[in-house]
């Protein structure tokens, strides 16, 4: 239901935008029709605003996903750099002590 | 196998035409539920101070079909009928009973019509506009009649509208306009004292025509109490779309829309004084058409006190003994759902 309606309300936005504009620019030429004055005109305007609405959230809930997402790719990414360092360090300890042995014997 | 670039076009072309076809499909539902259906009307009498006037006299279809002969129109003789209504002044607008007929005229002991043609404007840009004058002794003169009631008649697809000209061969009106469409908008519209939409909010200016002769206009931001306090006024005719012409007797600062167009508009001097214009428009080295502020500074120069605007364009027109007074632009203009028009009154024609 989710997958549906995040593909089918930004194409509804559209759709009601464009017809959003269509009256808009009827209304110039001839303002007595009432084009965005009357109920029905009302009525698109409020579909309109709550599919802009419901497909805003959809696509900042999906940003804060994708950003959730990412930030915890950084941090393990973050994690497996950390973890090389330290075996990385503690390798060259070993390396340091075993040449300090060497010049010992 | 198609590359990801051609892939990504036919997606984004697809989108948009079905899109598109959506688009199309929302504005014909649109158009059908705002202009084309018919809606259902449950006409109800108001009360009045005279019984309300017949909304549809009856009219056969042979009536229906044939415009009234110069002989038919000028009714021999009617019987006088004055309610007091012009307080007994310009009896020398009316004869003492015979009926005097010409091609701009027409006059008779209850009714009083001039129609005078005035060209106005530039050379390069004419105005040409209709002038009645009208003079009633009782209101029952100034009638309105609605498309709805002529169903029968009509021939056309759509039983809520109907050519301007039948409905004034049907009604057997002298002299007719357009009216305010009101089929085509939320309104409030009571029709010779009959009531057939009483909706808020409303989609225009209001113009309420009452009883005793009088007539006020109302802008647009009508409380229910305002409404209720025309109602208790008794009105005979509201009309909704405006907008108001003259505020208090003086032209407006400003007007909504200031384009040329043609227009029908109806004004008032006094009870029983009224006057119709009807500006034709759009017809080059014709007619230009008029503004709102040019046909509000012609209602003030002539002297009215109250003047409002109805349904202009296509669908404003004048008839005078049923055939065409002014010139539409098209042969056969738009259809209306509703005509003003003035006839010997219902006393007198026995309706």
């Amino acid at each position: 239901m989710k997958r549906i309606l995040s593909r089918v309300l930004p194409h509804l936005t559209i759709i009601l935008g464009v017809m959003t504009l269509v009256f808009y620019v009827v209304d110039g030429f001839n303002a007595v029709m009432a084009f965005m004055a009357s109920d029905l005109s009302k009525q698109v305007f409020m579909v309109l605003a709550v599919s802009a609405i419901v497909s805003s959230i959809m696509l900042i809930s999906r940003q804060w996903k994708e950003d959730d997402r990412k930030a915890k790719k950084a941090a393990k990414r973050l994690e497996t750099a950390e973890l090389e360092a330290t075996e990385a360090m503690f390798e060259l300890e070993e390396l340091k002590k075993s040449r300090e042995t060497g010049k010992d014997e | 196998m198609m590359n990801p670039k051609n892939r990504r076009v036919k997606r984004l072309v697809t989108a948009i035409v079905a899109d598109l076809l959506v688009l199309g499909a929302l504005l014909g539902a649109f158009t059908y539920f705002y202009f084309l259906r018919e809606r259902d009307y449950t006409p109800r009498t108001l009360t009045s101070p005279t019984p309300a006037v017949s909304a549809a006299p009856e009219a056969t279809a042979a009536e229906a079909s044939t415009a009234p002969t110069e002989e038919a129109a000028a009714t021999p003789t009617p019987a006088v009928v004055d309610t007091g209504l012009l307080g007994g002044k310009f009896a020398e607008k009316f004869t003492t009973g015979e009926v005097e007929q010409t091609e701009t005229s027409y006059k008779s002991a209850n009714v009083s019509i001039d129609v005078q043609q005035i060209v106005a404007g530039t050379p390069e840009k004419p105005i040409t506009y209709y002038l009645a004058d009208i003079y009633i002794k009782d209101i029952s003169s100034f009638r309105t009649a609605v498309a709805l009631d002529y169903k029968d008649q009509n021939q056309g697809d759509r039983k809520n509208v109907m050519s301007t000209k039948q409905l004034s061969q049907l009604t057997g009106a002298l002299l007719a306009i357009s009216g305010d469409n009101f089929a085509y908008h939320q309104s409030i519209a009571v029709r010779n004292g009959v009531e057939w939409e009483n909706k808020l909010p409303v989609f225009g200016d209001i113009c309420v025509l009452y009883y005793d002769g009088t007539m006020e206009t109302y802008p647009q931001e009508l409380k229910r109490a305002d409404v209720d306090a025309i109602y208790a006024k008794e009105p005979y005719q509201i009309w909704t779309f405006g907008p108001e012409l003259l505020v208090d007797g003086q032209v407006p600062a400003q007007f909504a829309n200031g384009k040329a167009n043609p227009l029908s508009a109806i004004g008032y001097y006094e009870p029983g004084h009224y006057c119709f214009i009807l500006v034709d428009g759009r017809q080059k080295g014709y007619s230009w058409g008029m503004t709102y502020p040019e046909l509000a500074q012609v209602f003030f120069d002539l002297g009215c006190k109250v003047a409002f605007n109805l349904d202009g364009g296509d669908t404003a027109v004048m008839t005078y003994m049923g055939e065409w007074r002014s010139q539409p632009e098209e042969s056969s203009p738009r259809d209306t759902s509703d005509i003003l028009y003035i006839v010997e009154p219902t006393a007198a024609s026995g309706q």
